[in-house]
């Protein structure tokens, strides 16, 4: 049956002609020359003031960059990227040197203001809208350059590090050393390898020995100057024990071009650690004909290094011209868990192609997948995914749900799940039909007088609606709203 | 394989299975049969796979079978049957009562099939003669469905097909007795062989067709099969393949089927030989309010490698379909399933349901399942499933506890498993062949 009509408003409220966060910033920056060649990952690198290794290490990147050829894979259709027209470096002028929030350009505080996101530590500890909101440490990256990080000192009272990866590169050079780009290699693959040669700022966290991190940790991205492209490197890194919670978010003007965005986030969480990685990706999706809009091709992987270790990834995808993206999970360690949810809604001509990898290498590792493709418009929504079980995954276990809602008939969903089973012992469920997500499950919240589609919405979007509640961003709402649409009317 | 060098060119470097197609098609398209019609469909055919080659891990349809990898060498086309010995080859499903037509080393063997008192309304020739007599509505069958347009093995076929049965059932005539077309491959040296049958059931007419592939010997006989159907409006159609060859044997089967209006199809593959094998189904519903039901088991030890690869596109409104596909998977052997279901826009009501599963017996066992949905509409129902596992031991301890052997409970619950789809086989003679074919193949497993 088609979706009903509450569901129909819901995406409607969020249709591409209705972005909220398209206005443009007017501040000076710096900008490199527009191309790309080896001089100017040079410069990337000297505006970073960054070791030679470092330098090194991105120019090899370049250098198999350009063997490389774009992939071509994915359900995606865009005319090609001329990646000699973009400028690979953007500051705004008035941000070098020491960060403190009295030297920040008080434009790019209004900027962050506009955006929902406080940045003064005093205004969020006084906060009009209640003391018991939680505290959220934000750090801000303006286009190539982390423009502030709060609540600094209190984290590294727990001996927690969160800067920007730049800052890190300088602070912390053996910790960067061991663990960037041991996820997510820089052969791995074209825009993971470009991002490797050019990748200017993002978020560095590392958490101690058994420490809970003291409060959630947050990025905000913003895309503000023309003709550039963005390409953020976030290193996460759990030692054992610990558990962190870090959430993203990112927004971007509305103009007629089209911008890059490609990023490369990794994760690793050693013995018995947990990251929660959630992102509410709001990048500015074209208009309603199609014009416009950010490219977001992304590499997200997290590795489950450690025993007992766990990472999930939770994703809100409303925005962007065109996804690429695949949040995935190495279960390395024994009796590592991966999660991933999504709930990607796509408008007006956006492309999503988005999905997981959970690569069952260590015993007992389980993994879950639960993804919600909701297409409007003219836009097409895929589902791309794989779980692979490897030979001594004995005892792994994955559930995978995905289901697809189309609004009209001028849209498509498409579903591609890939299964590669090396072991007997593994049990392997891949589901579509929204009845059946659990049994057990949905026995118990029908007998307590839930009805069928209240049963799911709350056993698929439980987790989805408790890490959502924790978001420092205005449009939290309306995420919220969206984690609520109906699967009523589901096509499988 | 290709290689790119810095200048931007690209080189093809040629397998030596590549080579030796390359090298008998000028050479033998003079001999093969049909007008010059024929000749410009084979030359086109085979330019298609003189520009991609043998496909593998990098074509996307073909990522769990690489044919260029696997294939090492191509066998020498098949000569002339001995009929003794294909005529001494014992029934592969005891009966059936079907009409048993013969395809040996790519030949219709007229004296050794059943045409005799042909049911009226009910035509049954060889394809070398009708593409000799350039038959306009067969020339006009052979051209392949969407869904199959851009399939290499289809293309080989087309290419170097040899001969093959041409079954016509006029509108309305209802067939009493299966037709069988038992195609055999015999010789001691392995021999290659290009089949294409046409199966074309008229409006309201009702028929059930068997094929099936032996060999008489061991050798390393290659085939590839295509059998194109067509359903008119209202027909009621069964179809099943019984894959029997020997391990030894490489196995390429295709079926293209276009479904009419308020018709009924069903096919069925049994994957119980060959030690690389593939059965690609490609069915398009072209008519509203049809039924389709795409099932198949497949059976693998050593290490065999079976793939099944099923296209359905419902080019119609409110047609439903079924697709269930169980594979039992022990030693080192590889299963693999590809399945996709292609809703259009236009194809409002449609009810779709794939379903795969696979049942590792051993540590060395490996399946891949890639069970895709494309959909357009928006008022359908479509759902897909997959799982993997082993036996559940829960069940098979409740059997232990119960005083049945260990043996004897794998079997059982093997059996049930595979029941599923095996049970929609309305064919009672088939069911009970391949029930016993399944005991069979337990009976030999090393507990």
């Amino acid at each position: 049956m088609p979706a009903v009509q509450e569901t129909i408003e819901q995406v409607s409220a969020i249709d591409v002609d209705k972005y909220k966060y398209g206005f443009f910033t007017e501040i000076e920056s710096e900008l490199a020359p527009k191309g790309l060649n080896e001089d100017i990952v040079r410069y990337i690198s000297a505006k970073k003031n960054e070791p030679d290794w470092l330098t090194s290490w991105r120019l090899e990147a370049f250098r198999r960059w350009q063997t490389m050829t774009e992939p071509t894979w994915a359900r995606v259709d865009y005319p090609p990227i001329d990646f000699q027209d973009l400028h690979y470096y953007s500051a705004p002028k008035k941000t070098a040197g020491p960060k403190s929030l009295d030297e920040v350009d008080p434009e790019l505080l209004r900027t962050y203001e506009k955006l929902g996101i406080p940045l003064r530590e005093q205004e969020l500890l006084a906060g009009v809208e209640g003391a018991d909101k939680p505290r959220v440490a934000v750090d801000a990256v303006f286009d190539s350059v982390s423009v502030v990080t709060t609540f600094k000192k209190e984290l590294a009272k727990h001996g927690v590090i969160f800067c920007a990866i730049s800052e890190a590169v300088r602070e912390h050079p053996e910790l960067v050393r061991k663990y960037l780009g041991s996820v997510v290699p820089t052969t791995d693959n074209y825009y993971a390898t470009l991002n490797s040669a050019v990748f200017s700022d993002g978020s560095f966290v590392y958490i101690p020995k058994g420490v809970r991190c003291p409060m959630e940790l947050s990025t905000y991205f913003r895309i503000n100057e023309k003709n550039t492209g963005q390409f953020e490197r976030t290193l996460i890194i759990a030692d054992e024990g610990s558990y962190v919670s870090y959430l993203e978010g990112c927004t971007a003007p509305s103009r007629d071009e089209n911008q890059l965005h490609a990023a490369v986030v990794e994760l690793v969480a050693l013995d018995d650690a947990e990251i929660k990685y959630s992102t509410v990706q709001n990048w500015y999706p074209g208009d309603a004909e199609g014009k416009g809009g950010i490219y977001n091709f992304v590499t997200k992987r997290g590795d489950c290094r450690g025993r007992n270790s766990k990472i999930s990834w939770t994703q809100v995808e409303t925005g962007s011209a065109i996804t690429w993206k695949y949040p995935s999970c190495i279960l390395r360690g024994d009796n590592s868990r991966g999660e991933f949810y999504s709930i990607a809604i796509s408008n007006g001509k956006q492309q999503v192609d988005s999905g997981t990898k959970m690569i069952h290498l260590g015993k007992n590792t389980t993994s879950k997948i639960i993804s919600k493709g909701i297409a409007a418009g003219k836009s097409d929504n895929t589902y791309r995914g794989l779980v692979q079980i490897g030979r001594k995954a004995t005892g792994a276990r994955n559930f995978t749900n995905c289901d697809s809602l189309l609004i009209g008939n001028q849209c498509g969903a498409h579903t591609v799940p890939y299964i590669e089973t090396k072991t007997s012992s593994a049990v392997v469920e891949h589901e579509a039909t929204t009845s059946k997500i659990s049994d057990d499950q949905m026995f118990y919240c029908l007998s307590r007088g839930l009805d069928e589609e209240e049963a799911i919405a709350l056993i698929v979007n439980g987790f989805v609606r408790d890490v959502l509640q924790q978001l420092p961003m205005e449009f939290m709402v309306e995420t919220q709203k969206l984690i609520g649409i109906s699967l009523e009317g589901s096509v499988g | 394989m290709e290689t790119s060098d810095p200048m931007g060119t690209t080189t093809v470097l040629r397998t030596p299975a590549e080579e030796t197609l390359l090298k008998r098609y000028p050479a033998e398209k003079a001999s093969l049969p049909g007008a010059p019609a024929v000749a410009s469909l084979r030359d086109g055919a085979f330019a298609a796979f003189e520009k991609v080659g043998l496909p593998h891990r990098r074509v996307e349809a073909w990522k769990y079978t690489d044919l260029r990898a696997n294939l090492r060498t191509i066998a020498a086309p098949a000569g002339a049957p001995d009929h003794g010995r294909v005529q001494a080859l014992p029934p592969a499903v005891p009966g059936d009562g079907a009409r048993r037509i013969v395809v040996a080393n790519g030949r219709v063997l007229a004296d050794l099939s059943d045409l005799a008192g042909l049911e009226p309304g009910v035509s049954v020739r060889s394809l070398a003669d009708a593409l000799t007599h350039a038959d306009a509505a067969v020339l006009a069958a052979l051209e392949p469905i969407a869904e199959a347009a851009d399939n290499v093995a289809l293309a080989v076929n087309t290419a170097f097909m040899s001969d093959g049965v041409v079954v016509t059932i006029a509108d309305g005539v209802r067939l009493e007795r299966p037709i069988e077309i038992a195609h055999v491959t015999d010789g001691e040296t392995a021999a290659a062989t290009a089949v294409r049958n046409l199966v074309m059931v008229g409006a309201g007419a009702t028929a059930t067709v068997i094929e099936t592939v032996e060999s008489t010997s061991a050798a390393a006989h290659q085939s590839n099969i295509v059998t194109m159907m067509v359903v008119g409006d209202g027909a009621a159609v069964d179809h099943i393949r019984l894959q029997l060859e020997p391990f030894e044997a490489v196995s390429l089967t295709t079926l293209t089927v276009s479904i009419g209006a308020n018709a009924r199809f069903e096919t069925f593959n049994a994957a119980l030989g060959a030690g690389l094998a593939r059965a690609q189904v490609f069915a398009r519903f072209t008519g509203a309010a049809a039924t389709g039901a795409f099932r198949g088991a497949t059976l693998l030890s050593g290490r065999r490698h079976a793939d099944t690869t099923l296209v359905v596109t419902h080019d119609a409104e409110g047609c439903e379909s079924r697709e269930l596909y169980k594979a039992v998977v022990d030693d080192e052997a590889k299963s693999v399933f590809q399945g996709r279901i292609n809703v259009p826009a236009h194809a409002q009501k449609t009810d779709a349901r794939m379903m795969t599963a696979s049942l590792l017996l051993s540590d060395g066992a490996e399946a891949y399942a890639k069970p895709e949905l494309e959909i357009f509409a928006d008022d359908v129902q479509c759902g897909h499933g997959a799982t993997c596992g082993a036996l559940d031991d829960d069940l098979l301890f409740y059997m232990l506890a119960r005083g049945i052997s260990k043996t004897e409970a794998e079997k059982l619950l093997i059996i049930a498993y595979l029941g599923e789809a095996i049970d929609e086989v309305h064919n009672e003679a088939v069911r009970e062949m391949l029930i016993h074919r399944i005991e069979a193949w337990l009976g030999k497993r090393v507990g």
